[in-house]
């Protein structure tokens, strides 16, 4: 059996971490800028429609708890964009760390 | 022969936790049958809102009818199969605590929205004119959330295996 080679599996993991960190951050980012200019939008134009009067009496009380649960929404998309971040990272680190111990160890491994 | 205890040691210990990792579930699968459904709803809905952009008139409310049961029943039916979608409710690997994760896929409340837009303006279709500046409002709130459920779901594409 082969000592584990723990800088190298370091460098590995960086390595595997980086571009889903990077991919996954620039999603996020794109997602987010396009759904608060969405949101800011929206909010103006609900504005302008009560102010009109093109926007009826009755159906302002729904129009402005849409917003509020768009952007409620809006967050909670964002809090599960991170945890897939997040699952991607440990997939990847879990992939390298198996193949480091496969190799040191001599016994295929596979995770699971 | 003592490094050689330490590296054994050392491996065990990186492959318990690797473990650990790896049996712990953040997020829930991709399903290829959901995201084509949604599509293809969006797509629908996205010419019934071309076809009312000039506003409504209840005089023709009949016309509409079928589009609006159709498109909630859709709408309804894929919050029914995220809802059965297996959802992970991790624990914390060797500490057993529970990871603050939501109680239910962030996609869902979105496109439940989706139907209760659709249901609301199917009311008040009956009852008045909807003006083009409401339309645009209740297609604004459409596109808002389909984005929101969309961009969930199919950034889960890139987790699964």
């Amino acid at each position: 059996m082969a000592a584990l080679d723990v800088g190298k599996l370091l460098v590995d993991i960086q390595n595997a971490a980086r571009p889903i960190h990077q991919r996954d951050l620039k999603a996020i980012q794109g997602f987010s800028e396009t759904q608060l200019r969405a949101l800011g939008q929206f909010a103006a134009s609900l504005a302008a429609g009560i102010a009109s009067g093109e926007i009826g009496k009755d159906i302002q009380p729904f129009m402005l708890q849409a917003l509020k649960d768009m952007t409620k929404h809006f967050v909670g998309v964002l809090q599960g964009l991170a945890l897939i971040t997040i699952q991607n990272l440990m997939d990847a680190i879990v992939d390298v760390v198996v193949k480091a111990i496969s190799v040191a160890s001599g016994v295929a491994l596979k995770a699971v | 022969m003592a490094g050689f205890r330490v590296a054994i040691r050392f491996s065990l210990i990186i492959g318990i936790a690797a473990a650990g990792l790896a049996a712990c579930r953040l997020v829930p699968d991709y399903d290829d049958e959901i995201v084509q459904s949604l599509n293809a709803t969006t797509e629908e809905t996205s010419k019934f809102f071309a076809k009312v952009a000039g506003g409504t008139n209840p005089a023709d409310y009949k016309k509409r009818e079928d589009t609006y049961t159709t498109l909630i029943g859709k709408y309804d039916a894929i919050v029914l199969r995220l809802e059965a979608r297996a959802y992970p409710k991790p624990t914390l690997p060797f500490i057993a605590r529970r990871v603050p994760v939501p109680e239910e896929a962030p996609s869902i409340a979105p496109i439940r929205k989706i139907s209760e837009t659709l249901a609301v303006m199917k009311k008040l279709d009956v009852t008045r004119r909807i003006t083009p500046t409401e339309v645009a409002r209740f297609r604004g709130i459409f596109e808002i959330e389909t984005r929101n459920a969309l961009t969930y779901e199919n950034a889960l594409k890139r987790d699964s295996k």
